[in-house]
């Protein structure tokens, strides 16, 4: 393992304890009572019993003071238990591992779904500025980055759920069910990852070398495929990666509407339900997700451009 | 559904989804007008003042063939007690006891005249407690209970799927199996429903209505309303202690046309706190708003200047109001909007703020009214909504609002132990609350649910949402 890579991965217990903390005290500062958000949620339209509250806080253990409470899970966390979410009643562990499934496998496929469409997009339209398919590229691009993600998701449901009726208006199981929630998120992605490749590309392609490279005679594909595309790739790696990250997040607008069963919504609930286990944990599995993604981007940039390696810094 | 949240095990909190859901029965519940009736009880006696015997139904079985005993609903109701539930101290139990094999008696520290309708409450749902003990943690998520249909599989926040239980006291449910998905977003669960992947669609919303009704296949149906979307004013605060200044805003606010705007013809204008499905008391009048009557209240209570905007002064300060309302319930933000541009046209600057919770913020103290929504017909007796919301010291009277003379009827009302004249207390105590404009009562917004044309037995929702899933719903 690289000392590096070594360095990064040492500092990551004080991350994610310092992530934690951050984020105990925002949950503890803020106006909001577990116990009575529970008690609404389990009851609809009606209001609870102050009776009710206070049983339930304390069956929560929300009587004791906030640093005991953080203490408490802090001693589980470092054994490995992350606690019992609120509202589910089931170790945070359970509740994150049951929802990642479908997290990974909607992240997976519309990140490759975007740069399936992104990338010969971005490297066609670099090629040849200017011309019909730069701007039709562009403009579609901008489309997909203006329209909100959630008019797309009811438009996508209405066209092909309800009136063509070639797919699932919601839910998970088949690969039918992940179309649509896939095209939606994807659509963002490679609107962003195409304006990337092109001027990543295009920055590239003007470069010195490849004026040297292109008087050489070289042909064309083995110069944008071999010589430019390599350099104009690192930007596009690193935005990936961050997408990655957040997708891996969840995608709350999605699995609302779509009622897909992934962390997004799990967490975001979570938050408003102060649930704190489930919080927590939601937080600490993204922190994680990062530093790892962190530690994947250096790789990366080693491979795509050794002055980058960081060993030889 | 737009809730599928709770492990369905009552003491897991999962009591009111799992009545919805058809897994789960009372000893009482509610009927059509809201009045409590035998469930898994037959009936209720109360041979002394502090003992009430109740006979239970036979023939009920669990969903694990066992029989539903004497026993075994002691045990579950005493599993109930050691866990958080909504009526908890009001049930006031000190011991139950069986009597024979289909008769219980509960002994209570004070005299409870109205039980059977705290029973009702689905914390109250009778559980195979002996099961539970045996099962340990699995029982939160599948829990065995008496209704028609029993648990395959529950993922919270996701799915629930369930088995019809063949042996059910009510004869064999008619759908061998049912899938409840939960779909948080109104518009998803409209279009699920367009699209043929769902039957039915609970809580939809106003918008979605007509859509749905111009589609030959589907229909919108509603019980009677059970809810009050009400305004909180906050008598901590100048002006609204002034009861003046609380009926101008009241007059200046046309309850039908306010109905109109937030609910689309989905409700009914509010005449008093309780909905005419579980009460009926005589209201106040629904009049169009009166600005003139409005502006002589204010004008009587010191307000007879004006801004250059046409906004209300008094002694040099502004007439303004901080409105709160919260997302949670879609139909809230447009009542807020409407009363905004009502009570503009008396000289009230109001200002709407949307809070992300609307508990905390009502404990605040920098409001000077909110936008509020409650299910008024919980264990269908009007003694604790009137306590809740109009005595001194009430956990949901948010505005600070006191009348000693309330206070004492609905002190008188607790004691009461003859159905129909609690009702009548009730109406008389409510009526004085509303005389004072403790709050103002705007609507009884419908609880819509979107039904396929070929769902069957569901032609006349309850009244109270909570109950949604009988054995009589099937399709054709």
């Amino acid at each position: 393992m690289p000392a590096a890579l070594r360095r990064r991965l040492a500092l990551v217990p004080l991350q994610l304890l310092g992530v934690a903390l951050v984020v105990f005290m925002l949950l503890t500062a803020t106006p909001g009572d577990p116990a009575e958000n529970l008690a609404r949620l389990r009851q609809p339209g009606s209001e609870p019993t102050p009776e009710l509250v206070a049983a339930i806080r304390q069956d929560l253990g929300l009587d004791d003071p906030a640093p005991v409470r953080f203490g408490r899970w802090l001693l589980g966390a470092v054994r490995g238990d992350l606690g019992v979410s609120y509202k589910t009643g089931k170790p945070v562990t359970h509740d994150l591992l049951a929802r990642f499934p479908a997290t990974a496998l909607l992240a997976a496929s519309a990140l490759l779904l975007s740069l399936a469409i992104a990338l010969p997009l971005g490297i066609a339209a670099a090629l040849r500025p200017g011309s019909w398919l730069d701007h039709a590229a562009g403009s579609l691009t901008l489309l997909a980055l203006t329209v909100p993600g959630y008019v797309l998701a009811l438009t996508g449901i209405l066209i092909f759920a309800v009136t063509l009726r070639w797919l699932p208006a919601f839910g998970a199981g088949t690969a039918a069910h992940l179309v649509l929630p896939a095209v939606v998120l994807a659509a963002g992605a490679s609107g962003q990852l195409f304006r990337v490749t092109r001027a990543a590309l295009l920055e590239v392609l003007q470069q010195d070398y490849l004026r040297t490279a292109r008087a050489k005679g070289l042909p064309p594909h083995t110069l944008v495929l071999r010589h430019a595309l390599r350099n104009a790739l690192t930007p596009v790696v690193t935005m990936c990666v961050t997408m990655a990250g957040h997708l891996l997040g969840g995608a709350v607008v999605v699995e609302t509407v779509f009622g897909w069963p992934g962390l997004g919504k799990y967490a975001v609930d979570a938050v408003f339900l102060r649930d704190a286990p489930a919080v927590l944990g939601a937080v600490l599995y993204l922190t994680a997700a990062f530093v790892m993604l962190g530690a994947l981007i250096d790789l990366a940039y080693g491979a795509l451009d050794p002055r980058m390696r960081a060993d030889k810094a | 559904m737009a809730f599928l949240d709770s492990p369905p095990d009552p003491a897991a909190g999962g009591g009111f989804q799992s009545v919805r859901t058809g897994l789960a029965e009372t000893l009482f519940r509610l009927n059509h007008r809201l009045e409590p009736e035998g469930w898994l009880a037959l009936s209720a006696e109360r041979p002394q003042p502090l003992t009430w015997e109740l006979a239970l139904r036979p023939n009920v079985t669990f969903h694990d063939g066992a029989p539903m005993t004497a026993e075994a609903v002691k045990a579950s109701l005493e599993r109930a007690l050691s866990k958080p539930s909504a009526p908890g101290a009001l049930l006031d139990i000190a011991r139950i006891q069986t009597k024979g094999a289909a008769t219980l008696a509960i002994e209570t520290n004070g005299p409870v005249p109205t039980l059977p309708g705290l029973l009702s409450d689905p914390s109250f749902a009778i559980v195979n407690a002996a099961a539970a003990a045996q099962q340990g943690e699995a029982f939160a998520d599948r829990p065995v209970m008496t209704g028609p249909y029993k648990v395959v599989s529950f993922q919270s926040a996701s799915e629930l799927v369930v088995a019809r239980h063949e042996q059910h006291w009510g004869g064999r449910p008619a759908s061998p199996r049912v899938v409840f998905s939960y779909l948080p977003d109104a518009s998803s669960r409209a279009l699920a429903l367009q699209a043929g992947d769902i039957d039915i669609a609970d809580y939809v919303s106003p918008e979605s209505v007509t859509t749905l009704q111009a589609n030959g296949g589907l229909e919108v149906r509603a019980g009677e309303s059970v809810s009050l979307v009400f305004l909180y004013l906050n008598q901590r605060r100048e002006p609204w202690q002034d009861v003046r200044v609380r009926r101008a805003v009241a007059s200046a606010l046309g309850r039908e046309a306010l109905t109109k705007a937030a609910l689309q013809g989905r409700g009914s204008p509010a005449q008093g706190m309780f909905p005419p499905s579980m009460l009926r008391c005589e209201g106040t009048p629904l009049t169009p708003p009166q600005v003139d009557r409005a502006r002589q209240l204010l004008a009587e209570s010191g307000f007879t200047e004006t801004d250059s905007e046409g906004y209300l002064l008094r002694r040099g300060q502004p007439l303004t109001m901080t409105l709160l309302t919260y997302r949670q319930r879609p139909e809230l933000p447009l009542v807020a909007e409407a009363a905004q541009a009502s009570l503009k046209a008396i000289g009230v600057r109001v200002t709407v703020r949307m809070v992300e919770s609307i508990g905390p913020a009502l404990r605040q103290p920098d409001w000077d009214a909110a936008t509020y929504f409650n299910n008024m017909a919980t264990t269908g007796d009007p003694y604790w909504a009137l306590w809740q919301f109009f005595s001194s010291g009430g956990s949901a009277n948010a505005g600070g609002y006191a009348n000693a003379k309330v206070d004492v009827q609905v002190q008188d009302l607790a004691r009461l132990n003859d159905r129909a004249a609690r009702l009548q207390a009730g109406c008389a105590a409510a009526q004085l609350a509303v005389e004072d404009v403790a709050v103002v009562p705007l609507m009884h917004p419908l609880y819509n649910y979107g039904v396929s044309k070929a769902v069957t037995g569901f032609d006349r929702p309850h009244p109270f949402f909570m109950y949604l899933m009988d054995g009589g719903v099937g399709r054709r």
